[in-house]
């Protein structure tokens, strides 16, 4: 369970939106939309953790019961996708997904659970394979296996389809919530683009707080 | 409300650390450079306690004024200094519009960092091997055409005016301003502005000159003060390559610290502080002389597209630098490797009369110690270095998280000042102190010195890169359940891995050329390889010093390649990090 | 004249020369075990630096003294010893011992920068032949005064390449002569190089007759007249010298290069073998030989030097010892080794140290010890600072 009740971020003592409540239970996803600059990456960067400290933000920010603020990030179990895939070019296929699964796994685990998820995306055979021989789409695929492979609680979407083709984004937005659906999380979907919401999503809209809030 | 605000610090002991990390490496290395000034501008006013001065008076710099050649050495070391600068800027343009982008520039790109790590003076000395009277190039002429069975009496090289300095220093100093322009140029998006300006009638010529030019300078001006400074300052080079009668100003203040007569030390002293105020000079007329060339440079855009298409001759022109420069650092090399291995060679052969392994033998038999006290000098100094520079980096990604980058700029820009302050204006000075407090002659002290040196170097080699690094990497890596640490060793470092070595490798190559730190704060307990080449190019054997050259270039090789290999190797798989 | 300057240096020694302590050569020697001493020498030369290696082992063995050989030029050793003073170090400095003569000798003693007198306790000093070899006792017509140890002996020598020349001129008339007809194919070092302003001494002696002000203190002379005919002799030669007089070279070590590469005919060295130990190592052709000109070519002698501030004097002391006994005085003077001449008489030697010194090989290029004998003094060292500033006033503009 997420909650954002009377969520709102602030600079310089103005708040940058006004105030947000939202709660989403497992398969829940919440599409947020807004105009360049009303404070959306800026959200996702508070949720995850990396929030710049010019900022503040006031308001419930909860996941699973534990308040998100007290956390560092590797701690909250918040995973996320942007619109480049931010695979590590240094490493292959294997070494990218194994560095989202928890450590402590045995060898034989580690490498079931890393075919399993190939297998899925149909991509089996690819774990010695280096990044940059992978088309755009396959390296989505990837990125989102990564994400999913580290069994976050919640997932963010920083506009996870805009870098793609018109087909090659249909089929790759089904794709990713069917497989964030199966892991049972919500997640928050940050997109300009209204067709990339899933039908049934919650919708929230950033607007500039009026001035006298 | 306000209790679900808080500000979480998870890791504010590792702030606190970073925070302090520029402000203690900036103290760690100004404070020899403040009290070595010191110690210099104290003489220059006539106090010398040593030789029982102790009134501060004017008179060393009337001496100064008055000291023979002082005019006419001031303007040979504006022709040399100056002139190598404006020279090695003007090749680096011409070769960056002949050239940028294209496969060759890439094959240059690969065969810059050899050329990098070949020492000043074993450049001059393999320069001046092949191009004076009598050098190598002549004798092949010879050989070929039967001309010239004397050497001719020209001044080729070593010209009474700083020509030939200007140009060797220009030669030298290309590599480096091109190396650091590799850092500056993706981000210029040069192919994308000649694509876009082709197609507003602008030549390539004119898009480089008006568009991209101002802005790579903008980014590579530090290195390129640092040239202007080192230029004007050379001691070594301008011994080998420069005029005489009188020599550079460098050379000539040198000369007043080692005169016999000990009541010109006050003199030198005075002249390497003129010196010094001088090349501050210089480079702030530079920063100013920028404002109206840009806004003559804005006027002349606003005026619209009168600027003519032509086709380029650069590209010819480049090519043909590019090649000259190259040969003549491979054929010094050649000449160097064959004066090794020669026991008599006249002119006019073009090969040894007779060769023997005699010098390499001699010399083999006693580089033990030198060569082990330089790796761990070397090694120590990059590493430290190296630390201290990620260090100093990292705490500006996390003042740039906290929207405050100003400050650390500002403190870390007086690491530079190493770069722009003679070696001869402090190092006297910052040897007085050590010895006060009985800390010369110690390793510790020799590598702090050597640390003042190489620190600045390997911060201009490795920021470039690390500041364009995408930090979001980080992030992703922390998100899935990394810790901070492990998310910098299993991601971020990798993937800075290959600028990183390369920084260590400079740092390596800068230590090894230290001389005078080494001399004056080793106070000659310590041998490296440098001492033993500068002892070695005071006498007169080409042989034995063509072999200690040989040795001084191939530490700094080495880590070169090293810097190449390992990346290349570990990442032969990975195509992405191969590229860059 | 050589009499009469060496029976005043006889009185002044005597005059001046009581030991600064009650210490005696066992005393000494005890002291200087297990010290370790810092020479600083100049390490230009593969051969001396291979001679002074061999030294240290000796010493080392004899002695149980640490020997360093440091590979530093004089001034960078005054410069040391300068700073040390400055920062008040005065009694642990880096430098123990330190070869060097003339000028910075002169300034050396007359700062207070040496040990005091020292040579009067070396066994070995009594061997050396101080009465026909007056610059043992003047350096540079200092006074010694024992402040500094003899170490070898040095005399202005011309190499020439006789493949090139038939008859090397042998006078500073004939050497303008010889530019003349050779233009380009001579130089000498610009001073305040040593062995350009020895070279400028050498010509102003061979120009000066009689020669008496030159060893009197400058100020007692009329220095532009003296010297009137020196800098019309060098306005002369100049053009017509390599890079028309407008580059020199930076000493004797580029000259000899130059002479192997042809690009100068006669060049010009301090030690009567070199020419010899060049030919022997492949440094200068076969066809080199050396001359003098026919009025004797200055002469002088090289030493080591203890500094005031060492931090192992007696350790310096066996070094200094060891370097003036008949071993290594025999083994320096040995072409093969390095060939410089002996500061040592033979009449005060035994039978067996005598014999040491008597097969050594000579070289084909050396001349023999009758031609040598044709020495100049040096002027009186005043004249060296006033004849760089003049020089360089004239010449470096």
């Amino acid at each position: 369970m997420f909650i954002l009740d009377q969520y709102q971020i602030h600079l310089q003592g103005a708040a940058l939106f006004a105030p947000l409540t939202a709660q989403l239970s497992s398969r829940d996803v919440l599409a947020i939309q807004g105009p360049s600059g009303s404070g959306k990456s800026t959200l996702l960067a508070d949720i995850c953790g990396v929030l710049n400290p010019v900022f503040f933000s006031t308001g419930a920010l909860t996941l699973n019961d534990r308040n998100l603020r007290d956390l560092s990030v590797d701690q909250r179990n918040v995973g996320i996708l942007f619109q480049d895939d931010l695979l590590f070019p240094h490493l292959n296929v294997y070494d990218n997904l194994a560095f989202g699964l928890p450590s402590g796994l045995s060898r034989d685990v580690r490498d079931q659970r890393i075919h399993n998820a190939l297998e899925e995306a149909g991509l089996t055979g690819f774990a010695p394979r280096d990044i940059a021989t992978l088309s755009g789409g396959q390296r989505s695929r990837i990125a989102l296996l990564r994400t999913l492979l580290s069994e976050p609680d919640l997932i963010l979407l920083d506009e996870p389809f805009s870098k793609l083709d018109q087909q090659l984004r249909t089929q790759f937005r089904g794709w990713v919530f069917e497989h964030i659906a199966e892991q049972n999380i919500p997640s928050i979907l940050v997109t300009h683009d209204p067709a990339d919401i899933p039908e049934g999503s919650q919708r929230l809209t950033l607007n500039k707080e009026p001035a006298n809030a | 409300m306000t209790s679900s605000l808080s500000l979480r610090r998870p890791t504010s002991l590792w702030s606190a650390i970073l925070a302090i990390i520029p402000w203690l490496t900036a103290a760690l290395f100004l404070l020899p450079i403040i009290v070595g000034l010191l110690g210099t501008w104290l003489p220059a006013f006539g106090y010398f306690p040593a030789l029982n001065e102790h009134s501060l008076s004017l008179t060393p710099w009337r001496q100064w004024l008055a000291y023979p050649g002082v005019n006419s050495s001031t303007v040979k070391t504006l022709i040399s200094g100056l002139g190598a600068s404006f020279l090695a800027l003007a090749m680096l343009l011409l070769i960056l519009i002949g050239l940028y982008p294209s496969r060759l520039f890439q094959k240059i790109e690969k065969a810059l960092s050899p050329v990098l790590s070949v020492p000043h003076a074993a450049f001059a000395i393999g320069l001046g091997f092949l191009i004076a009277p009598s050098g190598w190039l002549l004798r092949l002429v010879h050989e070929a055409t039967g001309w010239v069975a004397r050497p001719p009496v020209w001044s080729l090289f070593q010209d009474p005016y700083g020509f030939s300095l200007a140009v060797t220093l220009a030669l030298k100093e290309l590599p480096f301003l091109l190396f650091m322009s590799l850092a500056v140029l993706p981000s210029l998006k040069v192919h994308r502005t000649l694509w876009l300006m082709r197609g507003m009638g602008y030549s390539r010529r004119a898009t480089w000159l008006w568009m991209l030019w101002p802005q790579l300078y903008r980014q590579i001006r530090l290195p390129f003060f640092a040239v202007v400074a080192y230029s004007l300052t050379v001691v070594d080079l301008a011994l080998i390559a420069g005029p005489t009668t009188p020599p550079t100003l460098s050379v000539l203040i040198t000369r007043l610290f080692n005169d016999p007569d000990l009541s010109l030390r006050t003199v030198g002293a005075a002249g390497a502080t003129a010196l010094f105020l001088g090349v501050l000079l210089i480079l702030w007329a530079l920063r100013i002389v920028e404002k109206p060339l840009a806004w003559w440079r804005n006027r002349t855009l606003r005026r619209g597209r009168q600027i003519t298409r032509h086709t380029c001759p650069e590209r010819p022109i480049a090519i043909l630098l590019v090649s000259i420069t190259g040969l003549l650092y491979l054929l010094g090399l050649v000449v160097t490797t064959l004066w090794s291995l020669t026991l008599r060679w006249r002119y006019p052969d073009w090969l040894p009369e007779s060769t023997s392994l005699r010098a390499w033998s001699r010399i083999t038999g006693r580089i033990e110690d030198p060569l082990w006290c330089t790796l761990q000098l070397a090694g120590l100094a990059s590493l430290i270095a190296i630390v201290l520079v990620i260090l100093a980096l990292e705490n500006e990604v996390r003042l740039k998280q906290m929207n405050r980058p100003v400050n650390t700029r500002r403190v870390l820009w007086l690491l530079y000042l190493p770069l722009v302050v003679p070696q001869v204006a402090f190092i006297f000075g910052f040897q007085v102190s050590l010895i006060g407090l009985r800390w010369d002659g110690t390793f510790p002290a020799l590598l702090w010195s050597h640390l003042v040196f190489v620190l600045p170097y390997v911060f201009l080699t490795l920021s470039g890169p690390y500041r364009r690094f995408d930090e979001r990497y980080a992030w992703v890596a922390r998100t899935l359940s990394s810790g901070p640490f492990t998310a910098y060793w299993r991601v971020k470092f990798p993937m800075l891995l290959r600028p990183i070595l390369y920084a260590v490798a400079t740092g390596f190559a800068v230590s090894i050329a230290q001389y005078l730190p080494t001399l004056f704060v080793g106070a000659g307990r310590f041998s490296t390889l440098t001492t033993e080449a500068v002892a070695m190019a005071t006498g007169s054997d080409r042989r034995m010093m063509a072999v200690m050259a040989l040795w001084q270039q191939s530490l700094p090789l080495v880590m070169f390649a090293l810097a190449t290999l390992i990346p290349a190797l570990y990442f032969r798989n990975r195509r992405e990090m191969m590229q860059n | 004249m050589l009499k009469r300057l060496l029976s005043s240096a006889v009185a002044f020694c005597v005059l001046t020369t009581s030991p600064v302590w009650a210490e005696t050569w066992t005393d000494i020697l005890e002291k200087a075990k297990g010290q370790t001493v810092y020479f600083h020498a100049w390490g230009g030369d593969e051969n001396i630096n291979d001679y002074i290696q061999w030294a240290i082992n000796r010493v080392d063995s004899l002695y149980d003294v640490e020997v360093q050989h440091v590979k530093n030029v004089a001034p960078n050793a005054v410069n040391q010893i300068l700073s040390e003073k400055t920062a008040g170090n005065d009694d642990d400095g880096a430098v123990d011992l330190l070869w060097l003569n003339g000028e910075n000798f002169a300034n050396m003693k007359s700062n207070g920068l040496l040990y005091g007198a020292f040579t009067q306790l070396l066994p070995n000093y009594a061997l050396v032949d101080t009465e026909n070899k007056p610059t043992t006792l003047f350096d540079f017509t200092t006074p010694v005064d024992n402040l500094e140890a003899p170490w070898g002996m040095a005399q202005l020598v011309f190499l020439h390449d006789s493949a090139e020349i038939a008859e090397a001129p042998t006078s500073a008339a004939e050497l303008l002569n010889f530019a003349q007809n050779n233009p380009g194919r001579f130089t000498y070092p610009a001073p305040p190089a040593f062995h350009g302003t020895t070279f400028v001494k050498q010509i102003l002696l061979e120009l000066t007759e009689p020669s008496d002000a030159l060893y009197k203190p400058v100020e007692l002379a009329d220095f532009d007249a003296i010297t009137e005919p020196l800098w019309s002799y060098l306005d002369e030669l100049h053009p017509l010298m390599w890079r028309e007089g407008k580059v020199f070279t930076d000493g004797a070590p580029q000259m000899k290069q130059l002479l192997n590469d042809g690009e100068i005919l006669i060049s010009l060295s301090f030690n009567p073998f070199e020419a010899s130990n060049s030919i022997a190592n492949g440094e200068l052709p076969n066809s080199v030989r050396t001359h003098i000109h026919d009025s004797g070519t200055i002469a002088n002698t090289h030493f080591v030097g203890i500094p005031y501030n060492a931090g192992s004097p007696e350790g310096a002391m066996v070094f200094a010892n060891f370097l003036m006994s008949p071993e290594a005085q025999a083994r320096k003077a040995n072409t093969d080794i390095w060939g410089d001449p002996t500061v040592l008489a033979m009449s005060k030697l035994t039978a067996t140290d005598r014999a040491r010194f008597a097969d050594l090989p000579k070289g084909v290029a050396t001349l023999s010890n009758e031609a040598l004998a044709n020495v100049l003094l040096e002027p009186h060292a005043s004249w060296v600072e006033a004849l760089e500033k003049a020089w360089l006033e004239r010449y470096s503009q």
